[in-house]
């Protein structure tokens, strides 16, 4: 295979790498910037363990070619808090026990942002749509949707940029 | 003090949240390779020929193997059959015996590679007719799986093993029913599906003979163990770890092929090997929930009382024994529960067939006897003409009876069984569910009592070990035989030893999850928070009482007079003598002369083990298999779209009681995802296979998982727990407990919804549908 060169903005930072053009998205960011956070749960689009915001949009970055992306600013689960500054969301999710194993949880995580960034109020049946492309299997969803909707009440987007 | 019973934040989170979990597809290493594994496309064949040639040539393969690398080596997987030989090996007698066995490997610079070599590989089948369905597979002159097995002596034919389970007088109790209900049940086959699959790096160091591997396992010391003997090294050079698991739930428990294939291939390259099995690996080849065809007879008299309980189950275990065996024997065992049934008469029959293997699936087979239980109490009220509730409340052993021998010998310590049931009936008539009833709205229970931990019938052990360690700072630390998943166990055991040992929570450290730390069997059967809970509070009330006695003799006052909290000693009573964690350790570690007499210097380091008092079955099947019993019941409320089958749960209430919660947001977490996962075995899951034995959903485009719009509100959680008396801090599982009751309570919700009884597994909008079209047609309710 060819490798083509792709370039993107992920969480700030300029990443440029040649690629095989075979590559996703998910590996570029996992591979190429060394960006483990984002998790390859199934590679079919149908888990949602590996979603990003694209762009300002959700998406599965194992169902988007890296090429497809060039060009584009990305926003991983790295671009969010830190170990000693959590993000609002991620705070959520920690005081609620919205995550159990944190396989699914940074696309968890990508999902309620992009929602919460939308600047709506949802309620949990909002929350479970807007969450039904990503699947978690330890915690029946609850606490996943409590926590999203602890955090579109307390973390206004504007104010924490 | 005080740690135990409070909703302490798990300590888990905060890297997993940021991004910084080590999962094995995180972990890279200098010169590692990538390996796919080539597996069948058909369901039964022989293997003439395989022809690597093509793969070795393509530029960045480093090795490939097939069954001529893998002769010499020893078979495994008879830990739960008990035979002279495992009917499981890599690349076993050049057969295939389902879709998804391997047959190849490719060691490769990178995935791309490795899969475009995996692609070349050439092989010859001789194709076999397969056996698909169970009880065909029973029958003389049908296809034989594992004929090498049968040659040697060591079965007789698919049927890989029967046991009879008895108790009372069956007979009798049929002769004495007023009424008897039976059916035919089947419980499907759904996987496990961890979001992440299984993967694993194996390194071989051929200077010292010693092989690292790490893998996402529930069960290191069992892999450790598994390697050593497959591959005859021995087992004190080989260590097993596994970093952070994205979830097991039974599938991740023991050893696996790959684990196997990818130490095979570091040996013969010399280079750390990595294998990440792919989604629909996950689906086709790893284990499955054992599906079992049930034939159930439940007979009461004209009070509801049960008088007798007789079945012929038909366990259909696919390709390998795994713990296939356990699973039907303890799942009937203990599956009957929590009723007191005096008359008792289950034939077992464990048979091969050309699929997916069975094996460890949350809760172990309780949930197949459970769904068939309940459904038979369900359908004798229609026939008394009293409520399921009514039936329940009849038979389920009370608190106040307990201990209770029930007649199968498992042995009820106490239990708030009892209490789950009066809850969660009475928290449906609060919500007023049956108030007003709506056409095709239903509401049904079920219950359980589901064991805590589990001796598997053919095993001489159940142990677990901690070791306790304090450093000359005062900070503990905890090595424990554990290897969570996502259970928060480290969190927990935390609580536990704080509260043990009187230490500060912040000063504790536990891990788990490594062979060369203590052993154990692994974080499986609900075990952990009961057998390595145990071995914890052993190990940190041995250096508790050193502590005492080093502070007592050094502060000059009877052991009575002290307390120890938040890693402080200090006498009784106000007084501000006192000594620190770090100063007792000092003292221990680099100043004995100032030790009590007798008391050699030294570290305080405890490594302690526990081994449950649990029995293996007797002839007649009865045996105590667990260290007591966490029970639960609960209710579910539905409706049914008449035009479509398709059903919306509309509420769920789960009792559940699991003894002394140590941190109970952790419970409710495990009894909320228990449920989620059986509502999607009950109404969505399962492996289909079709006549030829071809996997019909390999994908999760065709395999449906539940999503969050599929799951109701699971907020209503009640605690009905009441302290077990055979555990050391009172506690039971929680884990596995919540899985059980939905398969029965939802499909008794579904018989009050439209008046049909669903018997099998998953109850698809499809099934559903055509019943109601027969009945309008047969001219029935409309």
């Amino acid at each position: 295979m060819k490798p083509i060169q792709v370039s993107m903005t992920i969480n700030g930072q300029a990443q440029r790498a040649d690629v095989d053009t075979r590559t996703l998205l998910l590996d570029f960011i996992r591979d190429a910037a060394k960006l483990t956070g984002t998790k390859r749960g199934c590679n079919e689009g149908k888990c949602g363990a590996c979603t990003v915001i694209c762009d300002g949009l959700a998406v599965k970055s194992c169902n988007m070619l890296a090429a497809t992306a060039d060009g584009c600013s990305v926003e991983t689960v790295e671009g969010l808090g830190t170990l000693k500054q959590l993000h609002p969301i991620q705070e959520a999710f920690h005081k609620h026990h919205g995550l159990q194993c944190g396989f699914c949880t940074a696309g968890f995580l990508m999902i309620a942002k992009n929602l919460i960034d939308q600047g709506l109020s949802p309620d949990h049946d909002d929350i479970r749509h807007a969450i039904h492309g990503n699947i978690c299997r330890c915690t029946g969803y609850q606490k996943i949707v409590e926590a999203i909707s602890e955090a579109a009440q307390t973390y206004l987007p504007a104010a924490a940029e | 003090m005080g740690y135990i019973g409070r909703n302490i934040a798990r300590r888990e989170d905060r890297r997993l949240l940021v991004g910084r979990g080590r999962f094995i597809a995180d972990m890279q290493f200098a010169g590692m390779l990538h390996a796919r594994i080539l597996r069948s496309p058909v369901a039964h064949a022989r293997i003439k020929s395989v022809d690597l040639s093509a793969a070795l040539a393509l530029p960045g393969v480093a090795a490939a193997i097939s069954s001529a690398d893998t002769r010499s080596l020893r078979r495994y997987g008879s830990r739960h059959t008990g035979w002279p030989v495992g009917d499981n090996a890599v690349f076993l007698e050049d057969k295939v015996r389902f879709v998804g066995d391997e047959i190849a490997a490719v060691a490769a610079i990178d995935e791309f590679t490795a899969r475009d070599a995996v692609e070349l590989i050439e092989v010859d089948y001789e194709e076999l007719p397969a056996v698909v369905d169970p009880e065909k597979a029973m029958a003389d002159g049908a296809p034989i799986v594992h004929d090498e097995l049968v040659r040697a002596g060591i079965i007789p034919s698919n049927v890989m093993a029967t046991k009879t389970l008895r108790a009372g007088n069956i007979e009798a109790a049929a002769a004495r029913a007023d009424v008897t209900v039976s059916a035919r049940f089947y419980c499907n086959r759904p996987v496990c599906n961890p979001l992440e699959t299984h993967g694993v790096i194996a390194l071989w160091d051929e200077a010292t003979g010693e092989l690292t591997v790490w893998s996402a396992s529930q069960a290191v010391n069992l892999v450790r163990n598994g390697l050593a003997e497959v591959l005859d090294i021995p087992a004190s050079k080989v260590r097993v770890i596994a970093p952070d698991i994205g979830g097991g739930f039974g599938v991740k428990v023991g050893l696996f092929a790959h684990e196997i294939i990818a130490a095979l291939l570091s040996m013969k390259t010399g280079r750390p090997v990595r294998i990440l099995l792919d989604r629909s690996e996950e689906l086709s080849s790893c284990t499955s929930r054992c599906a079992q065809i049930r034939y159930s007879e439940m007979m009461l008299d004209r009070d509801g009382k049960i008088l007798g309980w007789r079945e012929r189950v038909v366990q259909d275990q696919g390709a390998y024994a795994y713990s296939g065996l356990s699973v039907l024997q303890m799942g009937s065992i203990i599956g009957i529960l929590p009723y007191k049934i005096d008359n008792v008469l289950i034939d077992t029959f464990c048979v091969y067939t050309n699929k997916n293997s069975g094996g460890a699936y949350r809760a172990y087979g309780v949930p197949q006897t459970s769904f068939a239980r309940d459904s038979l109490v369900h359908m004798a009220a229609k026939k008394l003409g009293c409520s399921a509730e009514d039936i329940m409340r009849r038979n389920i052993v009370r608190n106040e009876e307990c201990p209770k021998t029930m007649s199968l010998g498992q042995i009820i310590d106490s239990t708030g069984v009892d209490q789950c049931l009066e809850k969660v009936v009475s928290e449906v008539d609060r919500l007023g569910w049956r108030k007003d009833p709506q056409p095709y709205h239903g509401v049904g229970f079920s219950t359980v009592l589901k064991h805590s931990s589990a001796r598997h019938p053919r095993m001489d052990y159940d142990h677990d070990s901690v070791r306790v360690c304090l450093s000359s700072d005062g900070s503990i630390s905890v090595e424990t035989s554990a290897c969570p998943q996502g259970q928060g166990m480290f969190t927990t055991l935390a609580q536990m030893v704080a509260d043990r040992l009187g230490g500060s929570l912040d000063s504790v450290h536990v891990t788990g999850g490594d062979s060369s730390g203590p052993r154990g069997l692994g974080t499986w059967g609900a075990r952990t928070i009961t057998i390595t809970g145990n071995a914890l509070h052993r190990a940190c009330g041995e250096a508790r009482s050193k502590i005492a006695k080093v502070a007592a003799h050094v502060l000059e006052v009877d052991e009575s007079e002290l307390e120890i909290a938040d890693s402080i000693v200090s006498v009784k009573g106000g007084s501000n003598r006192q000594l620190s964690f770090a100063e007792i350790v000092g003292i221990c570690e680099r100043h004995g002369k100032r030790l009590p007499k007798g008391m050699e210097p030294g570290p305080i380091d405890v490594l302690s083990s526990y081994d449950s008092p649990t029995s293996n079955p007797n002839e007649d099947g009865h045996a105590n298999p667990t260290m007591t019993y966490s029970g639960a019941a609960h209710a579910c409320y539905l409706k049914v779209d008449p035009e479509t089958g398709k059903v919306t749960l509309l509420g769920y209430i789960m009792a559940e009681d699991c003894g002394v919660a140590i941190n109970p947001v952790i419970v409710e977490g495990q009894h909320q995802g228990a449920v989620a996962m059986a509502l999607g075995q009950v109404l969505y899951e399962g492996l289909e296979y079709d006549e030829a034995g071809q996997l019909l959903n390999s994908s999760l485009r065709d395999y449906y998982v539940p999503l969050a719009t599929d799951i109701p509100d699971l907020s209503m959680v009640h605690d009905c727990s009441v302290p077990s008396t055979r555990t050391l801090f009172g506690q039971r599982s929680a884990g596995e407990t919540g899985n059980p009751p939905p398969m029965a309570a939802v499909a008794n919700a579904l018989e009050e919804a439209t008046g049909i009884r669903f018997t099998e597994m998953p109850i698809t909008p499809d099934k559903i549908l055509l019943a109601l079209r027969a009945r309008e047609n047969a001219g029935g309710r409309s």
